[in-house]
């Protein structure tokens, strides 16, 4: 190792009054996998951005491959070499696969595209990552999984030399995953170097091979990334120690609270059966893709689909729309909190309170105190950190957004709660107070179901568990019944239990 | 610390914004030319073509704070003026003002229901259903007269539009003793300009001209008029105003100032006369006459209207989500909101509220005119935008839409009275337009970059 790919020192960046970078270095050789974590907010998205030339450094140096190096562009990074696989993936999913690997530095002719080399290229660079991926089709047609393979592919088409990758597992189930770290493994071996920014602990051991943690816009620490356990970077993220990650107490599970029998939708659920009692929290495992996000929107009534039988405590629900179900206490959670989950734009104490304007009006009309009352105690029972009730929802973190859509649903004394990815894409120390109001509200007697791609959290929070494949549902299983094993055979179909599709 | 001081900042310019580019062009043209644009005559008129826009963007406010768009607003107006013109008109229904009325109110809430109901069933893009109906809409006006106004109509129509109250303010209701002394009257014979002044000027002989230059370095007015008043300035003030008024260019002497004239003018007459005539050549003159404010009576339309729907749109329930619709119609279906009534009922009331306005601009016409208001979508569209208003759905007020209409229609009056041609006007609306949103942008920008990293 001569000299690294890439070297960071001493960057500063503010905005306006807010410090987001104070000193931080960052060295990346070839062939290295460097995980970079820390809280949202800690300003790994900030330095990435300054590396890509979203933004210029106030103070500070970048070498990369020896020569120094400041992108005013991010254009100009990407053909530099330095490509970004941002978390919110941005392709433009109208369009065909090979148009999105080379948007922005089209193979032209005399000014044409050349769509045949194009489409050419992106077959090669498919073959080089194993993939199985028709170039012509439009990228609205993939999966998430697939749609991140674009993004590296597209990467790999102006032969990046060092990748960013933003989350890239945020979305991905356990096998993708895997072959997602197959891949950096290659990427590694050809001397890609690799920034993986992530919160799920339990990659990084697999796949870094150097970290560094920052807190408050400092580098806190950096180092070999087998001389360091994760508690040790949890406690170096959030600068305290986090007891347990999954603050699971006993609770007495009572009797039945919901049952659901032989949901189906034309959008791919089955015969799905599920029930949850009362101080139950009870998972749905899966592959992404599966349907269980689906089968939620199909049973909440969000989309179309027929249930044989939908019971709240004893009583029927027919027809399933949100405003019934909310009435009889079953709230859902959305996956996809900044385009479903909350109005982005609109206040903490709106978003709070959109189910239930009874609680906040008198003959239609909204008293402000009362809104302002309430929206108040919610934020001070699950922990909201806002200046206000009157903040702007796209002003918090991903984490305190995720609080305020949970707080709409305590604030309708929801009993039963359908949490679809709760902690998708938010910081440990969220997580974990998200886990702790789950469990508090088990304790309490809601009945809790928790959709996630995520075994470990389902393992460390759940009492029961159900596994999804293919739009079918398995039997449930006492969480010390199955390991993960057996649930990676069901959600793979390896098994045949789970009925397949009609 | 600075932080917070700087988004308060933005934040009270965001809800104060429309005001104070409302004070600006006012206060940019009223510099230039105060007499003309704050005359109570101009303001009136402002206000009375405001109106129309101002009640038309109230219900727009509705529309594009649930993210939605109306394009058939200036057709609706003028459907709704032609239904309303043809069930009073004689050559017509001829069934009299109130059911005609009715019939304009109708005929908006119902174009705006038909609206409502295409884009929600049929799941269309609102852009693309208002842009039919806008056709739509057009060609039935067109089509119900052949293309000709309707007239014939009760003549208390063109009142609702056309009339104004007068309020005298009682500010300054008397001239001043200077402008009512002799000092005064001699001053303005010298060198006035009001068509009296420079009759007199011609007509006197130089010896009385004199002898009336001579009241102004007396302080004893009273006395030096009874010795000052001439044959000469007795007769001609007597002959022209008496006999041949017209060479005054309008200035039509009240019974009042004939009785003084006939009488042999006397010190204090002539007091009295100064006064009249004053009073007479500029009735609405702000800086000299009693003050008389001119308020179309349109306002206490638009004024109600505006207070109700702000209340609706502001403390109802419904009007909460119509801003979750418009933020996020997913995450608003998601809370068990009715997305589609709340929809159907957002574009009633833009409806309605077009069916309003094109009641009242035809009543400042005078008649049902199926070719009026081509584009005034544009304009109501614009008012709304100007006052904060955002495609994007969930912003969005009564009251920036209304101050909107009145900076669109105080830009043109001034534009105007500044001698600025029609097609310049055009380049500077726009401009504004696209400045007014930039600036927008700018503030939401800031608020959300202390969000942090």
């Amino acid at each position: 190792m001569s000299e690294p790919l890439l070297k960071m020192s001493n960057i500063h960046k503010a905005f306006g009054a807010t410090k987001a970078l104070s000193g931080v270095n960052l060295t990346v050789e070839p062939g290295q996998v460097h995980i970079l974590v820390g809280e949202n907010g800690a300003g790994k998205s900030t330095l990435m951005k300054i590396l890509t030339g979203v933004h210029p450094a106030d103070q500070g140096e970048i070498y990369y491959r020896g020569k120094r190096f400041a992108a005013s562009h991010p254009k100009e990074a990407l053909m530099a070499g330095i490509a970004m696989i941002y978390q919110e993936l941005n392709l433009a999913t109208h369009l065909p696969v090979y148009s999105n690997i080379f948007l922005g530095h089209e193979i032209l002719r005399r000014g044409l595209v050349q769509k045949r080399e194009q489409r050419e290229r992106t077959r090669q660079i498919f073959q080089q990552l194993d993939a199985d991926i028709n170039p012509n089709i439009p990228v609205s047609q993939l999966g998430v999984a697939q749609r991140q393979l674009v993004e590296i592919a597209r990467a790999l088409s102006v032969d990046a030399r060092l990748i960013i990758m933003d989350e890239p597992t945020a979305a991905l189930s356990e096998k993708e995953t895997l072959k997602l770290f197959e891949l950096i493994r290659k990427l590694r071996e050809k001397g890609v170097g690799i920034i993986y920014i992530s919160h799920n602990l339990e990659e990084f051991g697999e796949i870094g091979d150097v970290y560094t943690v920052l807190r408050d816009g400092e580098g806190v620490s950096h180092g070999e990334m087998n001389s360091v356990s994760p508690e040790n970077l949890i406690q170096m993220m959030v600068g305290r120690t986090i007891e347990d990650l999954y603050p699971k107490t006993d609770h007495a599970i009572g009797e039945i609270l919901f049952t659901v029998k032989n949901l189906s939708s034309p959008n791919g659920t089955h015969d799905v059966c599920f029930e949850v009692n009362k101080g139950e929290i009870t998972g749905i495992a899966g592959l992404v893709g599966t349907g269980r996000t689906e089968m939620l929107r199909a049973l909440f009534g969000l989309e179309p689909g027929q249930v044989e039988e939908l019971s709240m405590q004893g009583v029927t629900i027919l027809s399933p729309t949100p405003r019934k179900l909310t009435r009889k206490k079953v709230g859902l959670l959305s996956e996809d909190r900044a385009g479903e989950g909350l109005a982005q734009n609109l206040s903490v104490a709106i978003n709070m309170t959109l189910t239930i304007p009874d609680k906040i009006s008198r003959r239609g009309v909204v008293s402000y105190k009362r809104l302002k009352d309430l929206s108040w105690d919610l934020i001070h029972q699950v922990g909201v950190k806002t200046e206000s009730p009157d903040q702007k929802v796209n002003q918090l973190s991903g984490g305190n957004q995720q609080k305020v859509a949970l707080a709409r649903l305590l604030g309708a004394d929801t009993k039963v709660l359908l949490l679809d990815e709760p902690t998708r894409g938010i910081d440990v120390g969220s997580k974990v107070e998200i886990y702790k109001l789950m469990d508090q509200l088990a304790v309490e007697g809601c009945g809790i179901v928790m959709v996630s791609s995520y075994l470990p959290e389902l393992f460390g929070m759940c009492d029961s568990l159900y596994v999804m494949h293919h739009g079918g549902i398995s039997r449930k299983y006492a969480i010390d019944e199955i390991n993960e094993d057996g649930v990676m055979t069901l959600a793979t179909g390896l098994s045949d239990e789970i009925a397949a599709s009609a | 610390m600075w932080q917070s001081t700087s988004r308060k900042l933005w934040q009270l310019f965001g809800k104060l914004g429309p005001v104070f580019a409302l004070v600006l062009v006012i206060v940019i043209f009223g510099w230039e030319k105060p007499e003309l644009f704050f005359s109570f005559q101009n303001v009136s008129n402002v206000i009375g073509q405001t109106t129309v826009i101002a009640i038309a963007a109230i219900g727009m406010t509705f529309v594009i704070v649930s993210a939605g768009i109306d394009l058939s607003v200036g057709s609706v107006v003028a459907l709704a003026g032609v239904y309303a013109t043809m069930v009073m008109s004689a050559d017509y229904l001829g069934w009299g003002l109130w059911y005609g009325l009715l019939a304009g109110l109708l005929t908006g809430a119902v174009c705006g229901w038909i609206n409502g109901v295409v884009i929600t069933k049929g799941k269309l893009a609102p852009f693309i259903v208002t842009l039919g109906m806008m056709e739509i809409v057009r060609g039935l006006a067109l089509h119900s007269v052949g293309g000709l106004p309707v007239t014939n109509i009760p003549s208390q129509f063109g009142n609702i539009a056309n009339s104004v109250m007068e309020i005298p303010l009682k500010v300054s209701v008397e001239f001043s003793e200077e402008e009512l002394n002799m000092k005064a009257l001699s001053n303005r014979i010298k060198s006035g300009h009001d068509p009296l002044a420079v009759h007199l000027r011609n007509s006197l002989s130089p010896e009385t001209l004199q002898q009336i230059e001579a009241w102004n370095s007396t302080a004893e007015v009273p006395e030096k008029i009874q010795t000052g008043l001439t044959d000469d300035f007795n007769k001609i003030i007597r002959q022209d105003l008496l006999y041949t008024p017209e060479r005054f260019e309008g200035i039509v002497l009240s019974s009042g100032v004939q009785d003084s004239v006939v009488q042999n003018l006397q010190g204090s007459d002539l007091i009295h006369l100064n006064r009249l005539l004053l009073e007479e050549a500029y009735p609405n003159f702000i800086a000299k006459g009693d003050k008389i404010l001119l308020l179309p009576y349109s306002l206490f339309i638009l004024i109600p209207l505006a207070l109700v729907s702000a209340f609706i749109l502001r403390y109802t329930v419904f009007g909460v989500q119509v801003y979750a619709v418009g933020s996020n119609e997913r995450t608003a279906r998601l809370c068990g909101v009715n997305v589609e009534r709340v929809k159907v009922f957002v574009y009633m009331i833009g409806g309605f509220t077009a069916g309003l306005a094109g009641i009242l601009h035809a009543s400042r016409l005078n008649t049902g005119q199926p070719a009026e208001a081509i584009g005034m979508e544009l304009e109501v569209i614009a008012a709304v935008v100007i006052g904060g208003g955002s495609f994007m759905g969930g912003e969005g007020t009564i009251f920036g839409s209304v101050i909107g209409a009145f900076i669109i229609k105080f830009l043109r009056n001034g534009c105007n009275i500044l001698g600025i041609s029609s097609f310049v006007q055009r380049i500077v609306i726009g401009l504004i337009i696209i400045a007014a949103v930039y600036v927008d942008q700018l503030r939401r920008r800031s608020l959300e970059g202390s969000k942090g990293q």
